[in-house]
């Protein structure tokens, strides 16, 4: 076999590997089309303004918004290349890559989003202790909703079974129509879906009370109230094909930001255009909502001391284990 | 020329008694006044407005499409019990007016002044009050003040609705929800009493309509104690509500009407529609009031739980008996329920069935099975009874006596 029979058959194999490769929708896509994905509420906002930027209408001329609705929808559809970027929780995000998909975290943008009502007639809800001997609803079991309030009941010295009772629902809007049913006590729930019930709540002339899991969190631990729940992950061929366009999305994605907690009734309309939510659901959900955008890497101390955290309830919820360096997206890109 | 127009439209068979125009507004109305609530809980529209939905919700059921009904019912059967002249032509025609202007100023009560809102709708009321009162005085009449005085309260109910809507403070301790309540319990004894003044006659017909004869009859001690214990609720339910005593009574009632209905005539009789309807607004009732009963009793269940088995269940059938049998009698017609009612009756069972025990049972399925199911099923009936009674209610008697 001469060298140029080799260097041949390396090229041949290195092309039949990269064929084999969903990476030509990606590279495709940045040269024309992006895909990118969100589930409903404040993270779609985000893409969505983001995706509006000039420096990303200059950078990347075709672009298009999907919502993904279960994380195994997004995963299928990173895998098969079909979207480059998403909005994730933050336990979604380490949870994939962890199992193998290619991924790396960009940015950290939602910090405070977790929150209960509770039924007036169920007396006051200002702490979690407030919750013994109360029935409460949380949307899917071992979920990022229901691992924050677990952490907190325990810090709280109270114990699910002993002290209250717990009941799970398949999805937030049953959760919502259980508390607006009055059939629950108290329900922990994300923005948006929280002020859908707040708002519905107050249909039957009731002011629920409101408390707010961050404060709690930070109250119970002594660290910040601030949690780092979600941000936007990409696929890492994307990173790899042109790290300069997704720089611009990354900066395109902190004046989303911005803009969104500055021009919240711009940011109301624009939402209820994207989603079947109400203009005043998102009017109510953005004050509710800490948002800052926070590049990955800067991000990774409070993310890992929160995941641990979690993980220590169910190791399942971030799939096993702490992700490595290779998760963050590197500082040069950010 | 207006004249004219204005004398062939009172003169027009639909006011030529007073269930004709009453009876087609409140089938019409019975599924608009459910949108402004309906489509607020599921966040697809809201109307503005000073005063909580729901309260709005049950102003609009109760003094609006019930009232439009109430006023049907007792401008058509007072006058033939009692044999005095009925409100008819232009009078008839400017109560209608006062009931129209009522809903377009409660839809409209975030753009005007709430005082004007509740005047024009108490003005209906008082309207109604006074038509009736010179036949209840009557010597024809006078065996029927009970019925009388039941509207009267309903009329102070209404005001007392709007003084814990204006001035809250005036009124410490009742919200207008509670009010509603009370609206509804004094609906129940009304319908008692009704029952109590039709039910011989109505068992009697079912009976030998079915072929059976031979001795039949009811004993009115347990009637007045079925009467008395609703009564009692009512007022328990006014001064202590959500207590155990009142849970106590609530289930006392509930057995009293159980044992009154005990003693009518099942089986085949139960088959004519006139009975069936009666027995169907009771069964409704004990339900609600068991399940009042269980929740004052041992609060396992929100404090609703029942209430829409009290008023969409024992009122909402009650108001569709009358809207279909009146409407049948006093058109000149026999009493054979035209085939869309049976369709239109097993919505309304639906509808209750699903407002009552999805909130119970299902809860996780409370907006979409507990209030836009039974929206949809609630619209049906209603529609459905335009349809079958739309020409009885705007055509001339079918045996062509006047009325």
């Amino acid at each position: 076999m001469n060298p140029d029979r080799r260097d041949f058959l390396k090229l041949a194999a290195g092309a039949a590997v990269l064929a084999s490769l969903p990476l030509q929708h990606c590279l495709a896509a940045m040269t024309g089309k992006l895909s990118v994905a969100a589930p409903l509420g404040l993270p779609q906002v985000i893409l969505a303004r983001a995706l509006q930027d000039p420096d990303v209408n200059a950078r990347i001329p075709e672009r298009e918004l999907r919502n993904w609705r279960t994380p195994d929808q997004l995963r299928a559809w990173l895998a098969r290349g079909e979207v480059g970027l998403s909005a994730t929780p933050t336990n979604v995000a380490a949870n994939l890559y962890n199992r193998g998909v290619p991924i790396v975290l960009m940015n950290v943008n939602i910090w405070g989003t977790l929150g209960m009502l509770g039924l007036p007639a169920s007396g006051p809800l200002t702490a979690v202790e407030n919750l013994a001997g109360k029935h409460i609803g949380i949307p899917w079991r071992g979920d990022m909703p229901d691992l924050v309030f677990r952490f907190l009941i325990r810090k709280a010295g109270l114990e699910v079974d002993r002290d209250l009772r717990v009941t799970y629902q398949s999805s937030p809007l049953e959760t919502v129509q259980m508390f607006v049913a009055q059939r629950l006590d108290a329900a922990v729930l994300p923005e948006p879906v929280r002020t859908a019930a707040r708002l519905q709540a107050g249909q039957f002339g009731q002011k629920p009370e409101e408390l707010d899991l961050q404060e709690e969190w930070g109250r119970l631990t002594g660290q910040g109230a601030a949690l780092p729940q979600a941000g936007v992950i990409c696929r890492r061929d994307l990173l790899e094909a042109d790290p300069q366009a997704l720089e611009v999305m990354q900066s395109a994605i902190g004046r989303a930001v911005s803009w969104v907690t500055s021009e919240p009734a711009k940011a109301a309309t624009l939402g209820a255009e994207l989603s079947p939510l109400a203009e005043n659901v998102y009017q109510g959900a953005i004050p509710r909502t800490q948002m800052v955008m926070m590049p990955a890497s800067k991000a990774r101390p409070e993310l890992e001391a929160f995941l641990t955290a979690l993980a220590e309830l169910s190791p399942d919820f971030i799939g096993g284990r702490l992700p490595d360096t290779g998760f963050y997206l590197p500082d040069a890109v950010s | 020329m207006q004249m004219n127009t204005e004398s062939s439209l009172v003169s027009s068979p639909i006011f030529a008694y007073g269930f004709r125009p009453f009876f087609l507004l409140a089938a019409i109305y019975a599924p608009l006044a459910l949108l402004p609530w309906v489509g607020a809980l599921l966040q697809l529209f809201t109307l503005p407005m000073p005063l909580p939905p729901i309260a709005w919700h049950g102003h609009e059921m109760l003094f609006g499409f019930v009232g439009a009904a109430l006023a049907g019912f007792l401008l058509t059967a007072v006058p033939s019990w009692s044999g005095y002249e009925p409100v008819t032509g232009g009078r008839l025609l400017a109560l209608v007016l006062i009931w129209l202007a009522g809903r377009v100023l409660f839809w409209l009560c975030a753009a005007v002044p709430p005082v004007l809102v509740a005047a024009v709708n108490l003005l209906f009321s008082l309207a109604l009050l006074a038509s009736v009162v010179p036949a209840f005085c009557s010597e024809g009449g006078r065996a029927h003040t009970s019925i009388g005085v039941g509207l009267a309260v309903y009329v102070v109910m209404q005001g007392i609705f709007y003084l814990s809507w204006l001035w809250p403070e005036r009124l410490p301790g009742m919200t207008s929800i509670d009010v509603l309540n009370s609206t509804v319990n004094l609906l129940l004894v009304m319908i008692a009493l009704t029952v109590s003044r039709i039910v011989r006659v109505v068992a009697m017909a079912a009976r030998h309509e079915s072929g059976l004869c031979g001795p039949f009859r009811l004993t009115v001690a347990r009637e007045r104690l079925a009467v008395f214990m609703l009564v009692l609720f009512a007022i328990a339910d006014v001064f202590a509500p959500g207590h155990a005593v009142t849970g106590w009574i609530a289930l006392a009632a509930a057995a009293a009407q159980a044992d009154r209905i005990s003693e009518w005539p099942w089986g085949r009789s139960m088959k004519r529609p006139y009975l069936l309807l009666l027995t169907l607004s009771y069964v409704w009732m004990m339900v609600g009031l068991v399940l009042v009963g269980i929740t004052d009793l041992t609060a396992l269940l929100p404090g609703y739980t029942g209430r829409h088995a009290l008023s969409a269940g024992a009122v909402g059938t009650a108001v569709l008996a009358v809207l279909c049998i009146a409407g049948l009698r006093h058109t000149g017609r026999p009493l054979r329920l035209p085939r869309v009612i049976w369709i239109a009756l097993a919505a309304l069972v639906v509808t209750v069935i699903l407002r009552t025990l999805v909130p119970m049972l299902w809860p996780e399925y409370y907006l979409l099975a507990g209030v836009a199911l039974p929206f949809v099923f609630w619209l049906l009936a209603y529609l459905l009874y335009i349809v079958g009674y739309n020409h009885y209610l705007l055509s001339v008697r079918a045996d062509g006596k006047p009325g």
